[in-house]
């Protein structure tokens, strides 16, 4: 393999790996901002994923995949908002309740619809060339040419970032999550923000889901294979900012893309090291390695109006 | 012309809590009315039900000739009545412009944070206020937050404003800005409800004295009543502060620090002080110069840099927590619901929380509930904990009671010395002579007593000999009765 071949693939491979991460953690970030600890990432990005496959299969558009990967990861984030805002459940166990469902279900789902009759072919996304850029030497190639739900993701991180930092909405977000006794005294509605921000990691996650699908165009048993779980180790890397779980994202993804490049190369790296990398990665930051990381005060805390 | 009116207010805490029965009040225009009343009485019941945080089991409230029902605080703070609570209500990680307008921000979706906090800012000044606008509220020393705290509710245009014991942990100086914003808010039209233990000040600022016991207004006066007569109206009889015996200690320290050094804002620096059996010794100072420091580095949360502790002849600078509290130390936390208490968990479980073992609760790390609730229910009687079961949460007691807790739990376990830090704050006159005379029976039996307070009386009235704290260095031990020479220390002016 040239050089050059090596780094064109090399970035390529990153920025694939990176998205559903990236997806996964914006969502996580802005449902812990508002005080919901959303361990469910991996569910609803596993329903994402089983959402597209239907959606785009039935429909044979990849709108009508998109729509239904969104409307399923919603709905499921909605089990999870009721879990922990409404019935005031601990959070961790609602969110693996999401999980285990959400794996069981796609399982089911997948068996009772297709069992028989087959997969339908899926509509795939293809990739966005950005025209002009895609001719730099190297760069073009890696960075330009990818899936639009990339781009997507990598233009979210901005606008999360000002949605949650610069607007009166996210400004509410935060209160929530850091004090909600004082954000109640405030007059707002911390039941209302909580929800809503667990629906909108929801929608992150149908995303994300989406991508993962995407990239192979069939449904697998628990095919996200843990991505949700290295998403979370992201948001807390990124200590719960969106450029943080950019960073975090890249990393963790570039990782996983050099394992699949050594393999590539013939080098025999074991493959558990590098699919531990991240777990590691957030352990030495949560140990304080990486300056002071700082969950939300309320992050997993039930709020009970007395 | 503004009118606040409570009527016939009735509140029941199942099972057996009649924390308000059949309460009337009236607040006028331009009056500063005082509520006061023992720990538990209801004070702070009464005024979250004015204000919309808790909804009453009976009874009406009436605005301006208006009945009004306060579903939320929101509806509350609508019809101009804000209450700044006993504990804050502030976001730590937000900015002082941020709290202040939370819920009620100017403007469209996106938020302009500088003009946000230069509003806020000129709002202060016009109210006679001084807050930084862009400084992060965790970074603000109490008497700021609070500060920060009645900002926002003026800038919510409250015209009724409830304070709940704000002057707890503000310092005398404080205490005094504050007074003059209340007075200012009455002479332009404002009501003030001033919720306090301290009788001096309810005297120095309000108009009229309402006194509550048991949920009931037992009582109205006018601030010139004499102090007795109103801390019996609160406690139902008369109260006796102890008065100590000072009798000479015994000339062994049993604690010691030399030239200890530590970490914090700001730590230690190079105190040295001894405590000798048998003595009080007090710990004077403006809050915030190395108090928490030297608190945590007695009880082995914060470890020295440098220099020596010794308890008991023993040197333990590199003692853990359990052992420095094994030989002896018990410690009555000045940040009582961080340091001290199990909220969640009931009076019992709290009463007994520590030494299960040493005291004989536990064998083999199982529990001897019959033995432990027992136990418990005797504190319970001994210290005048009110509560209406050992198996009430902690977090349902009355400010005040919640101390109690603490206190009989430390002094309870029959210490060698204790670190006494803010013994009394926010207790009623009734629980501090009770808290006083523990910590008095304590040395009468040849304990030791650190006690850090920032209220110099109570330092005066116990100690039996007084170091000053100045930004984390202590003076040379001053007689308590030298008031004089303890405030220019206090002030940091070199004696
Ligand atoms: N949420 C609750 N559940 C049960 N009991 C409660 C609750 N809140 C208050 N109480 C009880 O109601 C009584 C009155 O409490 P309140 O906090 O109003 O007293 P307070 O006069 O403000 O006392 P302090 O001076 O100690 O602050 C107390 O006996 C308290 O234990
Ligand atoms: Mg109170």
């Amino acid at each position: 393999m040239s050089a050059e071949l090596v780094v064109t693939s090399g970035i390529t491979a990153t920025l694939e790996l990176s998205t559903p991460i990236l997806f996964g953690g914006l969502g996580g970030v802005i449902s812990e901002r508002s005080g919901v600890l959303n361990i469910a990432l991996e569910g609803m990005l596993l329903i994402g994923a089983f959402g597209y496959f239907a959606g785009a299969g039935a429909t044979g558009s990849v709108v009508g995949g998109l729509a239904l990967a969104v409307v399923l990861a919603v709905l499921s984030a909605l089990i999870l908002a009721w879990l922990a805002v409404h019935a005031g459940a601990n959070q961790v166990i609602a969110g693996m309740a999401v999980n285990l469902l959400a794996s069981g279900l796609t399982d089911f789902l997948y068996q009772a619809i297709y069992g028989y009759s087959g997969t339908p072919p899926v509509p795939g996304i293809g990739q966005l060339n950005v025209p002009l850029l895609d001719r730099i030497p190297v760069l073009g190639p890696s960075l330009f040419e990818q899936s639009p739900l990339t781009y997507l993701a990598l233009l979210a991180v901005p606008g999360v970032g000002f949605w949650l930092f610069r607007t009166r909405a996210g400004l509410h977000v935060l209160a929530a999550g850091e004090r909600p006794e004082a954000a109640d005294a405030a007059g707002l509605s911390v039941y209302r923000i909580r929800y809503l921000a667990v629906a909108a990691s929801g929608v992150a996650c149908g995303l994300g889901g989406a991508f993962v699908l995407t990239q192979v165009d069939n449904f697998s048993s628990d095919m996200t294979a843990g991505v949700g779980y290295i998403a979370l180790a992201a948001v807390i890397f990124g200590n719960w900012r969106p450029r943080g779980v950019l960073v975090a994202s890249l990393l963790f993804g570039a990782f996983e893309a050099l394992q699949s490049i050594l393999q590539a190369l013939g080098l025999s790296v074991p493959y558990d090291l590098f699919l531990a990398v991240p777990y590691l990665v957030t352990i030495v930051a949560v140990s304080g390695f990486v300056g002071r990381v700082r969950a939300p005060q309320a992050d997993g805390v039930p709020y009970i109006r007395t | 012309m503004q009118e606040l009116q409570l009527i016939h207010i009735d509140k029941f805490f199942p099972p057996n809590t009649h924390a308000c029965a059949d309460v009337s009040l009236t607040v006028r225009a331009g009056e500063v009315v005082a509520l006061l009343g023992e720990n538990g009485a209801g004070k702070t019941t009464l005024m979250r039900i004015a204000s919309g945080v808790t909804r009453p089991d009976g009874g009406s409230i009436v605005k301006d000739g208006e009945r009004v029902v306060l579903g939320s605080p929101r509806d509350a703070i609508r019809r101009g009545i804000g209450m700044v609570h006993q504990h804050f209500m502030l976001i730590p990680r937000l900015s002082v412009a941020e709290n202040v307008v939370l819920g009620f921000e100017e403007g469209g979706a996106v938020l302009d944070r500088r003009a946000m906090a230069r509003r806020v800012e000129a709002f202060a000044a016009e109210v006679g206020l001084a807050v930084a606008g862009d400084r992060r509220v965790e970074d603000l020393a109490v008497g700021e937050q609070q500060r920060v705290e009645i900002v926002r509710a003026l800038y919510r245009g409250v015209e009724v404003l409830i304070l709940d014991e704000p002057t707890a942990v503000l310092t005398p100086a404080e205490t005094e800005g504050l007074f003059r914003v209340v007075r200012e808010m009455a002479a332009g039209g404002k009501s003030v409800v001033f919720i306090s233990h301290k009788l001096h000040e309810v005297s120095e600022v309000a108009d009229r004295v309402l006194i509550l016991r048991n949920g009931r207004l037992v009582a109205e006066r006018p601030p010139s009543a004499p102090l007795g007569e109103l801390a019996a109206l609160m406690v139902g009889e008369p109260v006796e502060a102890p008065s100590p015996s000072r009798r000479p200690a015994s000339s062994e320290p049993v604690l010691s620090l030399g030239g200890a050094r530590s970490r914090g804002e700001p730590g230690l620096r190079d105190v040295s002080l001894s405590v000798l059996s048998g003595e009080i010794v007090g710990i004077a100072g403006v809050d915030g110069n190395g108090q928490v420091a030297l608190e945590e580095a007695l009880v082995g949360t914060r470890s020295l840099e440098g220099g020596t502790f010794t308890l008991a002849g023993e040197r333990l600078e590199r003692a853990s927590p359990a052992a420095i509290r094994r030989r002896g130390l018990v410690r009555i936390p000045s940040e009582r619901h961080h340091d001290g208490m199990v909220a969640q968990a009931s009076v019992w479980e709290n009463l007994v929380l520590f030494d299960l073992a040493e005291l004989g609760f536990a064998r083999h790390g199982l529990l001897d509930v019959r033995a432990a609730r027992r136990r418990a229910e005797q504190l319970v009687k001994n210290y005048d904990i009110r509560c209406g079961s050992i198996d009430q949460k902690l977090a349902e007691l009355s400010g005040g009671n919640q101390q109690k807790v603490i206190v009989a739990r430390e002094l309870g376990a029959g210490p060698r010395v204790v670190v006494a830090a803010q013994p009394t704050r926010g207790l009623d006159v009734g629980a501090t002579a009770s808290v006083h005379k523990a910590l008095i029976e304590l040395r009468e039996r040849g304990g030791a007593v650190l006690l850090i307070s920032a209220d110099l009386d109570e330092i005066c009235q116990l100690a039996d000999r007084v170091y000053v704290l100045y930004e984390g260095r202590v003076s040379q031990p001053v007689a308590p009765d030298d008031r004089e020479q303890i405030g220019r220390l206090m002030a940091g002016v070199a004696a």
